[in-house]
């Protein structure tokens, strides 16, 4: 099988998971006791009203047919209204992705430019005290919770030492330029708004490093032993015996194919970081997608939730795929492999 | 003598390579030395053992060793509010006097019977799902392992609280959450344990000899599972108690006054930096709960010689 045909299969696997999850949700939505045609016209609706709506809605349809509907709704990016903000979820969500999008980014920064140098620097100098060192960081960072990871930043380097704001994304003073897109570092940079600049990094600063730790824990973890692994390799030895510089080896032969299963690490921490997200927003007050979703939640509007799920879903899945094929294009075995199934 | 045949060949099946066991155990003594030698070997297991030892035993006896078992529930005094650590308050009191301490070593009754509960559920339904899903394949399999699919599209923390946001934001809900989401790792693990194991000859053996689906599974297959579904479930434990304190902390599980270890943090965090002590002990103490059921299951994982 060709590698193009593999890759189109597995899209269209992630599709179909996808397509499994709005099931789940949409059944979720209405297994919930309490009539949605009710719920969204509120007590004081005649019975002639509800009944409308419920007409309105396609609430009188078997099952199969609300489906379908539901589904024409949500590709059409149509959650439907949220009870809270009296609004379409959509722009709701429009309104909250970016911060999240942010700080999800630049965690993964974080993740990368920490913990594969790190990792690194402790496979290079193993079983001395740098190695043991980083592996005790990097044991700690993988079991502690983010929040509380948060909530010590917060305290040293917020309260004690000053050094960073602890809350929110911008101080109070700060005016966000016209057109934004909501992306406060690239606004900022368009805009050639320096202090802007400087104050949205100090804010991000300390949630995006409390929200990296587990991360970049576990890249530490995954870089220095596929590393040590390689190291072992005969293709080493004989390079080393060639006369190979020690760092021609480390850089270009260890640490290349060491890459790949870090890859799929990163690829896999993007999931613990949505959810991680939750409670880092929270600690921070964020105003991202992840607090928008806890609202929700607790004030049981059910859109609102369920379009929050329906994006870290389809996020997920994204990610997902695309970490399986830059795991090709960096590994030729497994495109080999692909095109020999 | 058939007993002893299989007995050869399922000690040379995968999972349990360690030379030391094809010699059989001989006398049930040495073979407990022999445990206990490898997991002192590392000297964090120990500690992990030690911590979840006075962990148990202060949460089991928790109204005898707390000087205030009173203040685990409805009490006010606001005399005493907001007093920093002390001899008399070891970890301060809060925002209506109670002692911070007493709270604590409560809050970890509903950490541990979240871990019992949910891990005690759903590690069954997980197991059994693979099992049946791995030995038979066919739709049963599709079935299972696509469902896991679904369920794991989503972060474990979403996923609770998608859960959470039909059933209800109490203990019992959040429970239930838990368990609908962790069943699919075991299954998963067992299912890709018993792909692996049903083409071995001792259960090609079990089948030519008339064994029964039923026997192959429990007898055969399920006993040769056993070290990687006990080292995993101990690393959940962890897991469950991060995720547990998690929902807590966003207002999910036990409900006030009962005292929650993440509920405290999150309330004691609305007091920071004046009142620190509010959100750090009960942060630390979640940290110690965690740190020592990890380190206990790296000892396990050493006893047993799983690769996870």
């Amino acid at each position: 099988m060709h590698y193009v045909a593999y890759l189109a299969r597995r899209a269209l696997y992630s599709l179909i998971v996808l397509l499994g999850l709005s099931v789940v949700i949409f059944l979720i939505s209405r297994v919930l006791p309490g009539d949605p045609a009710r719920m969204a016209l509120g007590p004081y609706a005649t019975q002639e009203q509800v009944r409308r709506l419920q007409i309105e809605m396609g609430l009188d349809r078997p099952l199969p047919a609300q489906y379908g509907r539901y589904l024409v709704n949500l590709v059409h990016g149509n959650f439907g209204k949220s009870f809270i903000s009296e609004r379409d979820v959509r722009l709701d969500l429009a309104e909250h992705l970016p911060a999240t999008t942010e700080l999800i980014t630049v965690t993964i920064l974080w993740v990368i430019v920490l913990g594969i140098p790190l990792g690194a620097l402790a496979a290079v100098n193993k079983d001395t005290w740098i190695d043991n060192a980083i592996k005790v960081f990097s044991s700690a960072a993988v079991v502690t919770p983010g929040f509380i990871v948060g909530l010590a930043f917060q305290l040293v380097f917020g309260y004690g030492l000053g050094w960073f704001p602890v809350t929110g994304r911008l101080s109070s003073h700060m005016v966000v330029p016209e057109l934004a897109s909501g992306f406060l570092l690239v606004d900022s940079l368009r805009a050639g708004n320096w202090s802007l600049l400087k104050d949205a990094c100090s804010h991000m600063l300390l949630p995006s490093l409390a929200l990296s730790f587990a991360g970049v824990g576990q890249t530490i973890r995954i870089t220095r032993s596929s590393m040590l692994e390689i190291e072992n390799k005969d293709f080493i030895q004989v390079a080393r015996s060639y006369g190979v510089p020690d760092h021609l080896v480390t850089f270009k032969y260890i640490l290349k194919p060491a890459f790949i299963p870090t890859l799929q690490v990163i690829g896999l921490t993007f999931a613990s970081l949505f959810g991680n997200a939750f409670l880092i927003e929270n600690v921070f007050s964020w105003p991202g997608m992840a607090k928008y979703g806890v609202t929700a939640l607790l004030k049981k509007d059910l859109n609102a939730l369920m379009g929050v799920v329906l994006v870290i879903g389809a996020a997920f899945v994204t990610v997902n795929l695309v970490v399986d094929m830059l795991m090709g294009v960096f590994d030729p075995r497994i495109r080999l492999k692909a095109s020999q199934e | 003598m058939k007993a002893e045949v299989f007995g050869m060949l399922q000690r040379n099946a995968p999972g349990q390579r360690n030379a030391s066991s094809i010699q059989g155990r001989t006398r049930a003594s040495t073979s407990l030395a022999k445990v206990w030698y490898r997991f002192s070997q590392n000297r964090a297991s120990i500690v992990g053992l030690v911590l979840l030892v006075v962990i148990l035993l202060s949460t089991a006896l928790a109204p005898y060793v707390t000087p205030y078992p009173e203040h685990a529930g409805v009490y006010v005094n606001f005399a005493e509010a907001f007093k920093p650590p002390s001899a008399k308050h070891w970890f301060g009191t809060d925002e209506v006097g109670r002692d911070i301490f007493t709270r604590t070593v409560f809050g970890y009754r509903f950490s541990l019977i979240l871990v019992v509960v949910v891990l005690g559920i759903s590690v069954p339904i997980g197991v059994l799902l693979g099992l049946v899903a791995g030995y038979y394949g066919g739709w049963v399999e599709t079935l299972v392992m696509r469902a896991t699919d679904i369920v794991l599209s989503l972060p474990a923390l979403a996923a609770a609280l998608a859960v959470s946001a039909v059933l209800g934001t109490d203990l019992g809900h959040t429970m239930i959450a838990l368990v609908a989401i962790w069943w699919t790792w075991h299954a998963r693990l067992i299912h890709s344990l018993v792909v692996s194991l049903k083409n071995e000859e001792y259960v090609d053996a079990a089948r030519i000899t008339g064994a029964s689906g039923f026997h192959i599974m429990f007898r055969e297959l399920l006993p040769n599972c056993a070290a990687p579904i006990l080292v995993k479930t101990a690393l959940d434990a962890a897991f469950v108690t991060e995720v547990g304190a998690g929902l807590s902390f966003l207002g999910l599980g036990v409900k006030p006054p009962a005292p929650a270890l993440g509920t405290m943090v999150a309330k004691g965090a609305t007091y920071l930096p004046t009142y620190w002590w509010l959100s750090v002990f009960p942060s630390l103490a979640i940290l110690l709960l965690i740190f020592g059921l990890n380190w206990f299951a790296d000892g396990l994982r050493d006893v047993l010689d799983v690769d996870l």
